[in-house]
């Protein structure tokens, strides 16, 4: 936990992210505010494909995830377009939302 | 503990510079009007203050990153120089080889996730419909009579419909080549290949997406007889070019040229001074020579008619020629008859074997002929006759 811990914070710094956010700190949900958030779903979620946050959260612009050097992308324009991943667990999305919203995934 | 650092982290990260980690551009890409899906197309984006040699690219559709029909989806960040709120980036279809490609449209970034491009539609490049080459004789079609010592106009046309409206279309060249000897490519050369870089669009032709295109040629005589293809290629606003082509057979042309007047000096013998006479081909195929001679009408069995004297007819065997070589100079009775070949009233063919010509800056489609004349006792005064030159189409061209 230290480990990844320490990881997206120094991610962070090197992407000038405006938020970073420890799913597991915030048991009410996850709070995530308006622009760029760096999220680590550290407890287990429910999985959730990316389409279906976007429906349920509409106030999130696009979701991120970096599969090793590979980069995909969800975003929420024309309907939906990119790759719909599912988001789970134990993996760090960036998240960009047009206004502050807490997520709740449990 | 960890609550507080990440708080602190928090606080802190929240007074950096915005930059980010994935910025997508997105937006939609029309079908072409001509029906050409814009999915599997090639799309880039650039930032024209840095230059297109930086670029990141996306396959439109659902091979590409947005998974869906006719949109595109590029993380501006991974451009090399990454992309900021404040850039204007530029997109543009670019050519995958089948000349589908689109104009450049500017996105400027903002703060959020994505941004969305006015919408672009493919260009459709210029169908030509119909090519046609031919010279003003149209019948028999597809075949063109040259002129003999002179140029032929051939005109090349084309009709053009622009899925743009006919004002997209902004040039139109033509190529007219021997399509055995020659191809598209080839340099110019009169025997074989004519470029017109400027010919004429008709925009005034048909509805507003159809234009005509007329190309001229002016052909030298010389020009091979083979198939000749003429290709007309016409360019849009965005620089792209479609082709088209036709064939039409350019006839065999048989025609020669010599000086209309020669004169034969009789200085010291009855056997005048060699004269000569220069044949030139003004055709396009090797020639041999055909030969007569008549003094008053043909087959009068004369060479030439006297002024004065009491024999004022030179029989046409009496008159000599050599078509290979010259022997100048005084020459005996015996010398003559050996070294030269009777005129004759009827055509005689002779093997001349004249190229047509090949050079274009210096006509060497010439050779000489050598011509003596036995003056019989009794002739005096002026003499006229006539030697007829035909062409006739030599073995092996």
């Amino acid at each position: 936990m230290n480990k990844v811990f320490l990881i997206v914070i120094i991610g962070s710094f090197f992407f000038g992210i405006s938020g970073i956010i420890f799913a597991e700190e915030f048991q009410e949900g996850i709070k995530l505010s308006e622009g760029k958030n760096l999220v680590y779903f550290s407890e287990e979620i429910k999985p959730i494909y990316a389409s279906d946050l976007v429906k349920i959260y509409p106030e999130i612009n696009a979701i991120t995830y970096y599969e090793g050097d590979e980069e995909k992308g969800y975003v929420n324009v024309f309907g939906g377009v990119g790759e719909n991943f599912v988001v789970m667990f134990n993996n760090t999305y960036e998240i960009t939302v047009e206004k502050e919203v807490t997520l709740k995934l449990k | 503990m960890i609550k507080k650092i990440s708080l602190n982290l928090a606080i802190i990260l929240f007074i950096l510079p915005l930059g980010s980690a994935a910025h997508y551009i997105v937006g939609i890409v029309e079908n072409a009007k001509d029906g050409t899906s814009a999915n599997g197309q090639s799309i880039v984006l650039w930032n024209p203050a840095v230059g297109i040699q930086e670029n990141v690219s996306d396959i439109i559709g659902p091979a590409g990153n947005s998974r869906t029909n006719n949109i595109y989806m590029i993380d501006c960040e991974l451009l090399p120089s990454g992309c900021n709120v404040t850039n204007t980036l530029s997109l543009k279809v670019i050519n995958n080889g089948d000349n589908y490609i689109s104009q450049e449209k500017n996105v400027s970034v903002g703060g959020f996730g994505y941004d969305i491009v006015e919408n672009i539609t493919l260009n459709s490049p210029p169908n030509i419909t119909l090519v046609n080459v031919d010279d003003s004789i149209t019948s028999p079609q597809n075949e063109i009579d040259l002129i003999p010592a002179e140029t032929k106009e051939v005109i090349c046309s084309a009709i053009i419909y622009e899925y743009e409206g006919e004002e997209s279309l902004i040039n139109a060249t033509g190529r007219f080549f021997d399509n055995v000897q020659s191809n598209y490519d080839s340099l110019e050369d009169n025997n074989e290949h004519y470029r017109n870089n400027s010919c004429l669009i008709d925009k005034n032709y048909g509805g507003v997406n159809e234009a005509a295109v007329y190309c001229s040629f002016y052909i030298w005589y010389y020009s091979n007889s083979e198939n000749w293809n003429c290709t007309i290629e016409v360019t849009d606003n965005l620089s792209i070019s479609s082709r088209g082509s036709d064939l039409s057979f350019i006839n065999p042309l048989l025609a020669l040229g010599v000086e209309s007047v020669v004169t034969f000096n009789l200085t010291k013998s009855d056997i005048t001074d060699e004269a000569i006479l220069d044949v030139t081909n003004y055709g396009n195929v090797k020639i041999n020579l055909s030969l007569s001679g008549y003094a008053f009408e043909q087959n009068d069995g004369l060479a030439m008619n006297c002024s004065e004297g009491e024999i004022r007819n030179i029989p046409v065997e009496n008159e000599k020629y050599n078509l290979t070589n010259s022997n100048s100079g005084d020459i005996t009775f015996e010398e003559f008859m050996i070294s030269y070949k009777n005129l004759t009233s009827y055509p005689a063919v002779n093997k001349f074997n004249l190229e047509y010509r090949k050079d274009d800056l210096l006509n060497e489609a010439t050779k000489s002929t050598y011509w003596r004349i036995h003056v019989p006792d009794g002739i005096t005064g002026n003499c006229q006759g006539n030697i007829v030159f035909g062409a006739v189409r030599a073995p092996g061209d």
